[in-house]
């Protein structure tokens, strides 16, 4: 009688290729012949491995070991032991963001996106940069050294939906028009009277971080990079950038719901490189720019119509917050709940020059410089958002890619920006950065500031037609915020 | 001549018995396609299926019979986009319902008749068999005799840690 091993070699691999990457442990413990045949079979881990995963970015892994990280990782964050996954981050951990820098990582990104619907894993995983010493609840923690906490924090990153107990993502707020803080917010300033389901608000010490000025420094370019002259990324400032803007972008959306698309709701949504794809172009564009040969050469995706915000504190808070008290090198402001401006801006980008990358750049791109307008979709008073803007992307070193914009007002350069774009090459979670005086004035003003691709295709209309009506924003912080902005 | 869709062609299996079928259902299996076009005079000549004995042969015409309108396979199909093992559809999961000696004989005769899809629905059924089990279910399943030493056991479930719950 036939039996499973008495068939060829040829046919065991095409059926054990057919099973899930647990199930070869189990296989290899039942006879001596399974055994040989599962231990050290690269081709059976390699089908295994490309049946539940997407091919990781590079050269050949060994597919054995890739299949057991994997299912080790899948059965940690499967665990019901927050003490067990927490234990485990040094080493789950780092297996998580090669998952989406692969050529195509939707599979890896449902993957992730399942196993993090855990509060469990949020909390471990995503709820572990310094940020999380005081803010979140009482399981979210920082992770053990430095390093792990940048992890945690590019995770969170990764993971892109600003992990935030204060305001509901934008989603399932449609039309609510509860403006008010959560309960939770007054105990701000008393965390050590939280008990265990008292939620400190995440963006009351995002924005400590943000519009700390100290953190603006020559070293780290004034950007969300590290203070060392590397370029290396920061992801501890990206994550506060990203929770400041995310907060402000939910409660203008509950204002206005209709004024821009709701992002960074998804989990792992467009963290991976070429992850952005445009709409085709709607019957109401005029006139199509063909695309020329810069933009055919440029690998960064630059020509085309991005949505732009900025977030921005009343100069006398911000001054107040930086300059009234002195707080120790070395350690946070305390956490703020000012009320910030926000300003949604839509940019018309187009390539201007390409260039080959300097010493100081990475290698596997080269500079790419743009220029384009700006204009805000708040009211016409606002001269600010309505400007031209220029600015290069190009690869550090470490190979992220690094957008720096110039915001231009007559003429004369005025804003500038410094940002990392999340997910790599063409992604299409977009650009987190700062902004800042482009002569680097130390009193400021600064604050984060976020860009996404919207479109291949520029419309071809007036800055000017591009503004709704004022009434349609709900913009309840016009008085006093445009103080400095429109000297 | 009849159109290539009635001509009739007969094979003869392994045990000696001839059997009459379709051209379309038969030539789902590349090896008698490329036989009829060595032969070039479909229908005349008796095929010989030197492997695959009378009873698997008819059910392996049985799958061809109902899978005789299916596209063409498409041509190496990407290993990174292949369909996950689960996905038999449920026609394919009534056909197997079989022993486990035919369904051997079926993955063998679709093998050396170079049927594809039909050794992929093969090859799923006996992946689905094992998926989820432990050792001893799998050993149950398939008859296996356990063979370790105890030291060889606790030897494999110290390196299978990785594939624990934990």
């Amino acid at each position: 009688m036939t039996c499973l091993l008495d068939l060829s070699h040829e046919l065991l691999q095409g059926i054990l290729g057919e099973v899930d990457g647990h199930d070869l442990a189990a296989l290899s413990a039942t006879c001596r012949a399974f055994n040989s045949f599962v231990k050290g079979n690269r081709i059976l881990c390699k089908s295994v491995y490309l049946r539940s995963w997407d091919r990781p970015a590079g050269a050949e892994p060994c597919w054995e070991t890739s299949v057991h990280n994997l299912v080790a990782l899948t059965k940690l964050l499967e665990s019901d032991n927050l003490e067990t996954k927490r234990q485990a981050f040094e080493w789950a951990a780092p297996l998580i963001a090669p998952l989406l820098t692969t050529k195509n990582s939707a599979r890896n990104a449902e993957f992730l996106a399942d196993l993090f619907t855990s509060q469990k894993n949020i909390d471990a995983f995503l709820a572990a940069s310094s940020l999380f010493e005081h803010a979140g609840n009482l399981t979210q923690q920082p992770a053990s050294t430095p390093e792990l906490r940048q992890l945690a924090a590019k995770l969170h990153c990764l993971y892109g939906v600003p992990i935030d107990c204060q305001i509901p993502p934008m989603l399932v707020q449609e039309d609510s028009d509860d403006n008010s803080p959560s309960p939770s917010y007054s105990v701000l300033w008393h965390p050590e009277s939280a008990s265990e389901s008292v939620q400190i608000p995440t963006n009351n010490y995002a924005r400590a971080v943000v519009y700390d000025l100290r953190r603006y420094t020559e070293e780290s370019f004034w950007g969300p990079f590290k203070s060392d002259g590397s370029q290396d990324v920061d992801w501890e400032k990206v994550e506060a950038i990203m929770v400041v803007l995310g907060y402000n972008m939910r409660l203008f959306n509950r204002r206005a719901p209709h004024v821009f698309e709701p992002i960074w709701e998804k989990p792992f949504n467009g963290v991976s490189p070429n992850s952005y794809v445009s709409a085709p172009p709607t019957t109401l564009t005029r006139e199509l720019s063909p695309p020329g040969d810069l933009d055919m050469q440029d690998p960064y995706g630059i020509t085309g119509e991005w949505m732009r915000v900025v977030c921005f504190l009343d100069y006398h808070d911000l001054f107040a917050f930086n300059f009234l008290h002195s707080v120790p090198e070395d350690q946070p402001r305390d956490p703020i709940n000012t009320r910030e401006a926000i300003r949604i801006i839509r940019l018309k980008l187009r390539v201007s020059a390409i260039e080959p990358p300097g010493p100081e750049d990475g290698q596997d791109y080269p500079v790419v410089s743009f220029t384009g307008t700006s204009w805000s979709l708040h009211a016409s008073w606002d001269a600010n958002a309505n400007s031209q803007i220029r600015g290069e992307v190009r690869q550090t070193p470490e190979g992220e890619i690094r957008w720096t914009t110039y915001s231009i007002f007559h003429s004369e350069e005025r804003w500038r920006s410094e940002g990392i774009q999340v997910g790599g090459v063409r992604s299409g979670r977009g650009v987190l950065g700062n902004w800042f005086d482009k002569d680097f004035d130390r009193h400021g003003p600064a604050g984060p500031t976020a860009f996404w691709k919207v479109s291949d295709y520029i419309e071809d209309k007036d800055a000017d037609q591009g503004a709704p009506d004022d009434a349609s924003l709900g913009d309840d912080d016009s008085d006093g915020d445009t103080e400095y902005m429109s000297d | 001549m009849a159109s290539t869709d009635e001509q009739k062609i007969i094979l003869v299996s392994s045990d000696g018995v001839n059997i009459q079928t379709d051209r379309i259902i038969a030539e789902r299996s590349m090896l008698i396609k490329n036989m009829i076009e060595d032969l070039g005079t479909p229908g005349e000549e008796p095929i010989p299926i030197m492997n695959v004995s009378e009873a698997v042969l008819r059910k392996v015409l049985e799958w061809c019979d109902h899978h005789k309108k299916d596209p063409p396979p498409e041509k190496d199909e990407d290993a990174d986009t292949r369909k996950k093992t689960t996905d038999i559809e449920e026609w394919d999961q009534k056909f197997m319902q079989v022993d486990q000696e035919m369904l051997f004989e079926i993955i063998l005769a679709a093998n050396y008749m170079d049927i594809k899809a039909l050794l992929d629905v093969g090859c799923k059924t006996v992946a689905n068999m094992i998926k989820g089990k432990s050792p001893e279910e799998i050993r149950k399943t398939f008859n296996i005799q356990n063979d370790f030493t105890p030291e060889e056991e606790e030897q494999i479930r110290r390196e299978n840690e990785w594939a624990e719950d934990r």
